[in-house]
């Protein structure tokens, strides 16, 4: 077990008292337990410890078996961890829990988060009769998207064709180049999305998301403008608070890495209110592990005064017609 | 074992599809999730990714002290000259036409036999009693590409393709040296894919474009960074609704590394090459066939049209090879055994279990 590698190692001298703690805890009971980090509720400067024992592979908290087969009973009522670490399992008092929220998705070349859009795309349109999603496309064109989720069992032709789902298709979208004023391109993109919210039934505009695909993309039709791309996210992340809409939005994080000032991505991060970041596993590719996610929802609730944060952390296993959600180490073999 | 229920999948697309696409056109094969495949011309990368899907951009990332991506290109243009593709063929050379000359010509099937045959030999006089782990893939190789010649031939390096190939009017050469910037090309490359728009239910032909060192300091648009990414982002854009695959080499050294990471996030397929060098006497002890190798080829992305699932391989290093100096062999890498000098006898004739020529019989 990674438990008592990281109880031997070298590296877990110099922390605190905390992780001494820990270190007993997990000698103690480290067969019965499974490493989770759901259902906790962090302070920011918790952050540091997580970070610490994540790279050391130990979990923060324990669950007995018993909440584990609980667990087991949610994942087979069709909900998932990532629906968990979203926030969607709660849809008592809203039928869609992301509204006024804004998702931002992080992946690597060498694990996609587009799966992680296909899952909310399909629970948005789900979620409730009237609710309508405005797609902003820059990576896929309209047909990959529909055999996806197809797949997945959400018919996107339908919706689309009763006004609930727009589909804006910018594959080719190329704005001016430098001479005449170059954010032109982008506002007339927030217009087309203004009429179509304009355009929507009455009926239809509670609960309204807007998914763009991919941002990095968004930079390169603006000619590497980024601050026309940050007016233009900033104008959308009105909308979440103007009329309640839910953001979703894709980026790829290794391509900031080395910028010396990422000034669009960390902004982005910092206006988001769930960040969701898809990473390959440390030990490489394999077969039935396909990556890692860690959700980061910053709850709206303030407890204390002090905005708390949530962290989830789990592996996935993508299929054609769903995706497995499984703590690390829990794979079930079928 | 997981692999096993997905090549009984692939194989039984394929059968389903046989009617259909052997009347349509021999040189394409069916894929998973309505794709269609062309071959890249290299048998083994086919083995591998089972080609490369119409509608894709497939990159190529060079290594700066070796032209092992020409080795791909050649490969791939050569292909599709010898289907009687258009071909697009855009360089930063002064006379991009002459580069044809160099393209190799399919070898001929008899050589083809023979090699086969040593293959075969070489395995049971290896390791007779491994033999049964050979015989599933064999069938799966059967059934998947029955008119396998069809699909894809065996491009002999040293002959070069004969003129009749790409004397007609279906190829298409561009320099970009001397172009102040890409709008001239992609005025072609629009031009060209026009021909190939999807939107009839049957294909009636497969263009490719060829764009080698698309990113090279001689061109005079290298400092304009925004500029190539949105050429290359249009061009993906077009070749999505078409019926044709992009093949573009660049050389991710000489670019800035936050344009080269926008660079592989674009492509569908995502290929490197790697030299090897000459005298490593630590790899040399490491890996069998080590003196026959000529650099190594990365696979780091495969392409996922209209599926969210990513393509796990075995392996995705392998080993460039030129067997008999002619044909170009991928080899997964094989360890050593513990004696090294020894190993190298057995690896000439092939180990490898993913990608060796399989036997011609027909169970």
């Amino acid at each position: 077990m990674a438990c008592h590698s990281g109880c031997e190692g070298p590296v877990l001298h110099p922390a605190g008292s905390n992780l001494n703690w820990l270190k007993l805890m997990t000698m103690a009971t480290s067969n019965e337990v499974i490493p989770d980090f759901s259902d906790l509720v962090l302070l920011p400067e918790d952050l540091e410890l997580t970070k610490q024992m994540n790279e050391l592979g130990l979990p923060l908290s324990f669950h007995t078996t018993k909440e584990r087969n609980q667990k087991r009973k949610m994942v087979l009522t069709d909900l998932n961890l990532l629906d968990e670490a979203l926030g969607l399992h709660n849809q008592k008092d809203k039928p869609w829990p992301l509204c006024g929220r804004f998702v931002l998705v992080e992946d690597c070349v060498d694990t996609s988060g587009a799966f992680v859009l296909h899952h909310i795309l399909k629970r948005s349109l789900t979620s409730h009769p009237s609710s309508s999603l405005i797609f902003l496309a820059l990576s896929h064109p309209f047909s990959h998207y529909d055999r996806i989720l197809r797949k997945l069992g959400c018919n996107l032709a339908a919706p689309r064709d009763n006004g609930r789902f727009s589909f804006i298709d910018m594959l080719m979208l190329q704005c001016p180049d430098e001479g005449k004023p170059n954010h032109a391109g982008l506002a007339a993109i927030f217009e087309k999305i203004e009429r179509v919210i304009s355009t929507l039934h009455p009926d239809n505009k509670k609960f309204v998301t807007v998914m763009i695909d991919d941002i990095s993309l968004l930079e390169v039709a603006a000619n590497g403008s980024s601050n026309d791309v940050l007016d233009f996210l900033h104008y959308c992340h009105t909308l979440t608070s103007e009329y309640g809409f839910a953001f979703v939005a894709l980026d790829h994080k290794d391509i900031y890495l080395n910028e010396e000032r990422p000034a669009l991505i960390l902004e982005v991060k910092f206006l988001a209110d769930i960040l969701v970041n898809a990473e390959p596993l440390a030990t490489g590719l394999a077969k039935d592990v396909h990556g890692q996610l860690m959700v980061l929802n910053k709850d709206t609730q303030h407890q204390h005064g002090i905005s708390s944060i949530k962290i989830h952390n789990f592996h996935f296993k993508i299929k054609e017609n769903s995706v497995e959600y499984f703590f690390p180490g829990t794979i079930t073999m079928s | 074992m997981a692999s096993a229920p997905k090549t009984r999948l692939s194989s039984s697309f394929s059968r389903t599809s046989s009617s259909s696409s052997s009347s349509l056109n021999p040189h394409l094969k069916l894929g998973p999730n309505a794709t269609t495949f062309i071959s890249s011309g290299i048998p083994d990368l086919d083995k591998i990714l089972g080609g490369f899907p119409l509608g894709s951009l497939v990159m190529i990332m060079e290594d700066a002290e070796a032209p092992h991506h020409m080795l791909l290109l050649r490969n791939f243009m050569s292909q599709g000259l010898v289907h009687r593709q258009p071909l697009l063929y855009a360089s930063p050379s002064k006379d991009p036409k002459g580069f044809l000359g160099t393209l190799p010509s399919p070898g001929s099937s008899k050589e083809d036999k023979s090699r086969k045959i040593s293959h075969e030999e070489g395995d049971l006089r290896i390791a007779w009693q491994y033999k049964k782990y050979f015989g599933e893939p064999q069938l799966n190789n059967n059934t998947n590409n029955g008119g396998q010649h069809d699909y894809c031939n065996d491009f002999d390096l040293r002959k070069p393709l004969e003129r009749q190939f790409f004397s007609g009017m279906n190829v298409d050469c561009v320099s970009i040296l001397d172009s102040p910037n890409l709008d001239a090309l992609q005025d072609r490359c629009a031009r060209f894919l026009s021909q190939f728009s999807r939107n009839e239910v049957s294909i009636s032909s497969v263009g490719r474009i060829a764009i080698q060192s698309f990113c090279s300091p001689q061109c005079k648009y290298s400092n304009m960074e925004w500029h190539m990414l949105s050429f290359l982002r249009s061009l993906k854009g077009m070749a999505r609704s078409s019926n044709a695959v992009v093949v573009v080499t660049f050389s991710p050294s000489l670019l800035p590394p936050s344009c080269s990471k926008r660079l592989q996030h674009m492509a569908d397929t995502l290929l490197s090459v790697r030299a090897i060098p000459d005298e490593d006497k630590e790899l040399a002890k490491l890996l069998t066939g080590y003196k026959d190798m000529v650099g190594l080829l990365n696979v780091h992305k495969v392409a996922r049209l209209n599926t969210q699932v990513p393509v796990i391989l075995d392996a995705t290093t392998f080993s460039i090879k030129l067997h008999k100096r002619r044909f170009l062999v991928l080899e997964c890498l094989n360890q050593a055994p513990v004696d090294g000098s020894s190993g190298s006898s057995y690896g000439t004739s092939g180990g490898c279990s993913g990608s060796t020529k399989t036997g011609t019989l027909d169970f």
